[in-house]
């Protein structure tokens, strides 16, 4: 019996300090959406860095977990929103948080937008029959291409260090999230 | 005829020992992200899932006095690799996002390769227990 409950106990606590590095849950914070963007400062970053998981290695400062999430409401409308999220983001180092590197995090977070807004366009122009299993084949697809144009931000730009670069992603990330104005509001009204 | 292989309280022991398998398998993933490729990580989940079931078999003879024969054993093992999977699925449901995927492939090979060196392993009891 004591041996059960050691080993139950022992479990439970290697579990929650393996599951604090997924997510900050003793500095948690909830998913900011991206309509409160301009709040967020590196402060928001409370997630847990990994032991020994250093600059060089992994040429990153900071890690900014985004996701987009779709709700189906009981009256007919969808939420689809860009969350950021606090407790799953972090910075390497507290010596490091300036605001260019603040900046060229946020700018994965308007990528995240600006699938989204794609994916909230599309489905306000799609007539067609089962727009649920549309709306999940077309999420799955534009999370794909996020995964990859997040992926080459952080190439050309090198994680904020190429100055250009970064000025050049920040007008084209821009354009595009003002080409699609129309979509910013995260409620569908689907007809 | 019924074919009872395990008592009630060896039953409760191997789940809480999967269960601490499965947080230490975790544990590691907070330690051990940083090998290069997904191979390194995969083996060293592999080797320390190997022995923490192979474990079982010391388990049952310190805890029940019991020397688990080759069937009994083997139902560790698989019982082992299930419940670990089954943990790990419960886990990715509690902190997934959307579109985290859960690796089942990941936990099928581990569970493959758990029952052949797991088998190796008892070989080697074997083979001492001849010397002997």
């Amino acid at each position: 019996m004591r041996f059960n409950i050691i080993f139950f106990i022992a479990g439970v606590i290697l579990l929650l300090t393996s599951a604090s590095f997924d997510v900050n849950f003793f500095n948690y914070k909830r998913p900011i959406p991206f309509e409160k963007w301009k709040t967020i400062s590196f402060y928001d970053f409370t997630g847990l860095k990994k032991p020994g998981l250093t600059l060089e290695d992994v040429s990153r400062f900071a890690y900014i977990r985004t996701s987009r999430e779709i709700v189906y409401q009981s009256n007919g409308e969808i939420r689809v929103t860009a969350y950021f999220h606090p407790a799953r983001s972090y910075v390497f180092n507290e010596q490091i948080r300036n605001p260019d590197l603040l900046r060229h995090e946020l700018y994965h977070f308007h990528i995240t937008e600006y699938w989204t807004r794609l994916l909230r366009k599309d489905i306000l122009s799609y007539k067609g029959k089962s727009l649920r299993s549309y709306i999940t084949k077309q999420d799955d697809i534009y999370y794909q291409l996020e995964k990859e144009m997040q992926q080459r931000y952080d190439e050309e730009t090198n994680h904020s260090y190429v100055m250009q670069q970064q000025t050049k992603w920040q007008t084209l990330i821009d354009e595009e999230l003002l080409s699609l104005a129309d979509f910013s509001s995260s409620l569908l009204i689907v007809k | 005829m019924q074919l009872i292989l395990f008592t009630r309280k060896e039953l409760v022991s191997m789940f809480v020992w999967s269960f601490f398998s499965f947080a230490v398998i975790r544990i590691m993933s907070v330690f051990i992200y940083f090998f290069p490729g997904n191979l390194q990580y995969f083996l060293a989940v592999v080797a320390v899932s190997s022995i923490l079931c192979f474990l079982n078999y010391y388990l049952f003879k310190i805890r029940f006095s019991v020397k688990l024969n080759y069937q009994k054993y083997i139902t560790c093992c698989i019982s082992f690799g299930l419940l670990i999977t089954v943990f790990a699925y419960g886990y990715y449901l509690l902190i997934r996002l959307p579109h985290n995927y859960f690796e089942f492939g990941f936990y099928a090979r581990l569970f493959v390769l758990n029952l052949i060196i797991g088998s190796i392993l008892y070989l080697f009891t074997l083979i001492k227990k001849r010397a002997v």
